[in-house]
């Protein structure tokens, strides 16, 4: 045991060359680093309410729920797993793993996020398509693509179904 | 002035017990990487006992399943007031991929009174540090719920 | 017996220099080690009041017993923050006032000095707790392995002295030099160091009070104040046992400020030492311990009383 006591010293005057190394936090920001996946944000102006960041959630807590003409997308980030699915699937890229981690709180509903987004009815039979934004969404997109029609964005399938029964022209104009 | 002084010793002294209330050792390891000298925690007066007898605060982690469930109120009976229950994890603040699952209780908050939850799948070991000072009132809160509704 | 004379040995037992500043000084050197402990691990350790905070929040805390135990768990604390406090009184008095010791008052400091590990095995056993049993049957063990070791060295150094009464010891030193200095009272002195150490629970020797293993042996059960009185009776010890070693071994001290500055040097190195010893080792065995104590010390303990017997 002695000579072990020799050496355990002098290892610990070694030691003592390393200085301090006990970093400042918390009494100074200690910001993580780069590809860190911290909490996520929602960019409210860019979400369209798609619905593609639920269906992959692997814990299930993105719920969407369709209530007087507004559809709610509501995070309850308690149980998240930071795995980053909801960033790599969002069309709109409105998702971002921000590097913010310091999310302790009493009450675990203040993380939660809540968006309401105006749903879109159909002109004919008034049942609910989608939102708004996902209606501008895909006119964007056709325009974009040189179809100038855009007019029927707003109708449910099935009217549109029935239009397309009774206007052969209008199939016959598209499908030149 | 015996309670002010009371309640600086609680401020400036906290003895942790940590129960892996059924976790997957991912949120316990962070709990050990926060006991090194990098983020030196005994510098705030935090130190980790054996037994909850001697603890001030419960650091849990894990959902609870079905078999801690009764050990981990024990442990809370066992420990004296005043004390502080602190979920570490995602499993431990909502139940985690396991919120619905048959075998657990979906996070600690079903079965113990928590007084602060750090989420994280796992937290960072600043992040446990920041929870644990936001305990003792060190730093403000920083997240807030957030609503947007389209007009 | 009058009042004035009651009152003075109660002042003397109770705020200087026996209870309140032992333990005051004993905390503040609790924080001396736990900031030596901390510079060589390379960090910022805790702040000067960490263990007032440690022990004010305890005694804030709710004590709870456990259901069945006896009487002696909530005695034991209380013998030994009264062990420590007599001895160190006992000591500090000889110093300051050296007609105020009497024949023989070594052999009482001894016996106090055994008191609180005398209480962990009373507290422990009388915890209802197979943790409590088992760290009170190692504490027995290893209160039989360290008290032979010290009483050999203690007795090498009444043979040179030639007195049992420690202010004799301390006149001999003044005249012939520290005790530290001769081939025996060198020996001695190793040996006591090394059981002080063992006495105050230090690695590599806390096989007792084994956190990791034993969650706290004889402690696992207490709380609130209870568990105070126990941590402030290791904070008087952490001033009195090196204290007492280095007023035995390590030359004389009056009354003057130099004097006492030098003893106040003697003890942090004392106890510096002894830190040092502890950061760097890892626990014992039990046997490795007894085999260590018994098989070796003991033998080297001999040796110092037989050199001391003859003259060196």
């Amino acid at each position: 045991m002695f000579k072990h006591t020799i050496s355990e010293l002098k290892e610990a005057l070694v030691c003592l060359q390393a200085g301090q190394v006990t970093l400042a936090y918390p009494l100074q920001p200690h910001p993580a680093e780069e590809n860190f996946r911290g909490k996520p944000v929602v960019d409210f102006e860019r979400c369209i309410g798609c619905g593609a960041c639920a269906k992959v959630c692997p814990p299930r807590l993105i719920q969407l729920t369709d209530a007087d003409g507004y559809r709610e997308v509501s995070y309850t980030l308690g149980r998240c797993t930071y795995c980053g699915s909801c960033r790599d699937v969002c069309p709109a890229q409105a998702v971002q793993m921000s590097p913010l981690f310091e999310t302790a709180t009493p009450q675990i509903e203040d993380i939660n996020i809540s968006i309401r987004l105006k749903l879109l009815t159909c002109r004919e039979c008034g049942e609910t398509i989608a939102t708004q934004r996902m209606a501008k969404r895909v006119e964007n997109a056709l325009h974009e693509a040189g179809y100038s029609h855009t007019e029927n964005v707003n109708l449910c399938l099935s009217c549109k179904r029935k239009l397309g029964l009774n206007s052969p022209a209008w199939i016959q104009e598209v499908t030149r | 002035m015996n309670s002010r002084l009371f309640n600086w010793c609680f401020k400036k002294s906290i003895w942790v017990y940590h129960a892996n209330a059924g976790a997957c050792n991912g949120c316990d390891i962070e709990i050990l990487d926060v006991l090194t000298p990098y983020y030196d925690v005994e510098r705030f007066g935090i130190r980790i006992v054996h037994t909850p007898r001697h603890a001030d605060a419960l650091l849990v982690t894990g959902p609870v399943t079905r078999q801690v469930r009764e050990r981990l109120l024990r442990l809370y009976e066992a420990t004296p007031e005043p004390k502080l229950v602190i979920a570490v994890g995602s499993c431990a603040t909502g139940g985690g991929i396991w919120y619905d699952s048959y075998a657990t209780c979906g996070g600690v908050k079903n079965v113990l009174p928590v007084d602060i939850h750090i989420p994280g799948c796992p937290p960072k070991p600043e992040a446990i540090v920041y929870g644990v000072a936001q305990a003792l009132g060190m730093v403000p809160k920083q997240v807030q719920a957030q609503t947007y509704i389209e007009e | 017996m009058n009042l004035q004379q009651v009152s003075l040995d109660l002042f003397y037992t109770l705020i200087f220099p026996g209870f309140l500043f032992t333990a005051i000084v004993g905390l503040l050197l609790t924080w001396v080690d736990r900031k030596i402990t901390a510079v060589v691990q390379s960090r910022i350790g805790p702040p000067w009041y960490q263990p007032f905070a440690d022990v004010g929040k305890l005694m804030a805390k709710k004590m709870v017993a456990p259901s069945g135990s006896s009487i002696g768990f909530f005695i034991a604390p209380l013998i030994s923050v009264a062990g420590v406090a007599l001895a160190s009184a006992l000591v500090f008095r000889a110093l300051i006032n050296p007609q105020a010791g009497f024949v023989g008052d070594v052999i009482v400091l001894l016996y106090l000095m055994t008191l609180p590990a005398l209480a962990l095995i009373i507290g422990g056993a009388s915890s209802r707790s197979p943790f409590g049993a088992i760290g009170a049957s190692r504490e027995m063990s290893m209160v039989l392995a360290y008290e032979v070791g010290f009483l050999l060295s203690i007795i090498a150094v009444i043979i040179q002295s030639k007195s049992i009464q420690f202010s004799g010891i301390i006149a001999y030193q003044a005249a012939h030099g520290a005790i530290a200095f001769s081939v025996s009272g060198f020996l001695a002195l190793c040996i006591a160091l090394l059981c002080v150490q063992a006495k105050l629970g230090f690695l590599p020797f806390d096989i007792s009070e084994a956190d990791t293993e034993l969650i706290g042996g004889p402690l696992a059960e207490y709380s609130g104040s209870g568990l105070a009185l126990f941590k402030i009776s290791r904070a008087m010890m952490f001033f009195q046992l090196p204290a007492f070693v280095a007023l035995l071994f390590l030359g004389a001290n009056q009354l003057t400020l130099l004097s006492l500055i030098g003893l106040a040097l003697k003890l942090l190195a004392v106890l510096a030492l002894l830190i040092l010893i502890k950061i760097t080792h890892a626990r014992l065995r039990l046997d490795q311990m007894l085999r260590l104590f018994w098989g070796r010390l003991a033998v080297v303990g001999l040796i110092a009383v037989v050199l001391a017997m003859v003259g060196w």
